[in-house]
C-alpha cells in the first residue's frame, strides 16, 4: 500500500486498529418528509487505524441486509479521518458521556456533506449528535446537538436535496 | 483504464441514493492485482480512497448511482 501515490507510507508494525463503529447513513428523502433517525440506514463497520502521529486511515466494511460484513469496501485517508478519532477521544471525556452509557456510532449524510458522531444512549440518556470537521455552514463542528437541534438544522438542506416525488412527463 | 494509464484522471458524476445531490470525484487509480479490483478516489468532500471497484458507487459513503464520465486532456 506505501507505494502508490497519495498513501502515506504505513509501518504495520506499529499502527492500531480501533474497535469498529457502526456506519448509519441519512437519506434527503426520509429526512425531507419528516423521518428522524430512526430511518438511518445501517450501512458499514468503520475501523479507524492509528499510527505513532494520529489517526492516518479509516477502513469501511459493507455490511448487508442482515448486517453481515460482506466486503471491504473502502480505505479512506480524507479529511474526516482525524477529526473522528479526536472527536471519540473528546467525547469520552465529557462528563455527562462518562456518567452514562453510550453506542458509539458514525452518522453521514453524503447529500448534505456531514459526518457526525452519534452517541447512542444505551440507558435513560438522550442521544447525542457530535458532528465532524469539516462541517457544512448550518452546523458547528465540535459541539454536541440534541437529536431534535441536529434534525432541525439538516431538515431544511435535506428538503433542498429530496428527489421530486412525481416526475413531469411531456408528450 | 487507458485513461489512467495515459494519466489522465477521468471525473465522474454520482448521485446520491435517495437524492437528487450530485457530486463530482474523480479516479486516478486502479490496481488489478488483488481478487478484487480497486480504484483510487480523490474527492473533494472526503478526500483520498482506495475503493473497491465491484461495489462502486453502490458502496461509496452510503451509496450513489454513476450518472456521468467525463474524461479529461
Amino acid at each position: 500500500m506505501d507505494s502508490r501515490p497519495g498513501v502515506p507510507k504505513i509501518d504495520f508494525s506499529k499502527v492500531i486498529l480501533n474497535p469498529p463503529h457502526s456506519v448509519y447513513d441519512l437519506r434527503a428523502d426520509e429526512i425531507a418528509k419528516g423521518g428522524g433517525l430512526e430511518t438511518a440506514h445501517l450501512t458499514a463497520q468503520r475501523y479507524l487505524i492509528k499510527g505513532p502521529s494520529g489517526y492516518i486511515a479509516a477502513a469501511e466494511v459493507q455490511l448487508d441486509n442482515t448486517g453481515a460484513a460482506t466486503l471491504l469496501a473502502n480505505i479512506n485517508f480524507g479529511p474526516f479521518v482525524g477529526p473522528s478519532g479526536q472527536a471519540l477521544d473528546d467525547l469520552a471525556a465529557l462528563d455527562i458521556v462518562k456518567q452514562g452509557s453510550y453506542e458509539a456510532r458514525m452518522l453521514r449524510f453524503s447529500a448534505i456533506q456531514v459526518l457526525a458522531i452519534w452517541l447512542k444512549s444505551d440507558g435513560a440518556g438522550a442521544d447525542i449528535i457530535y458532528p465532524l470537521s469539516p462541517a457544512p455552514a448550518f452546523l458547528q463542528a465540535g459541539k454536541t446537538y440534541s437529536v431534535g437541534d441536529f434534525l432541525n438544522q439538516i431538515r431544511p438542506y435535506a428538503q433542498k436535496r429530496a428527489a421530486p416525488k412525481e416526475r413531469i412527463s411531456f408528450p | 483504464m487507458s485513461e489512467i494509464d495515459a494519466a489522465r484522471p477521468i471525473s465522474i458524476g454520482i448521485q446520491w441514493v435517495e437524492s437528487t445531490s450530485g457530486h463530482n470525484p474523480a479516479i486516478d487509480g486502479y490496481d488489478g492485482s488483488y481478487s478484487s479490483p480497486t480504484i483510487d478516489i480523490q474527492d473533494p468532500i472526503f478526500g483520498h480512497s482506495i475503493q473497491d471497484f465491484n461495489s462502486f458507487p453502490g458502496s461509496y459513503n452510503g451509496g450513489a448511482t454513476w450518472t456521468d464520465s467525463f474524461l479529461t486532456k
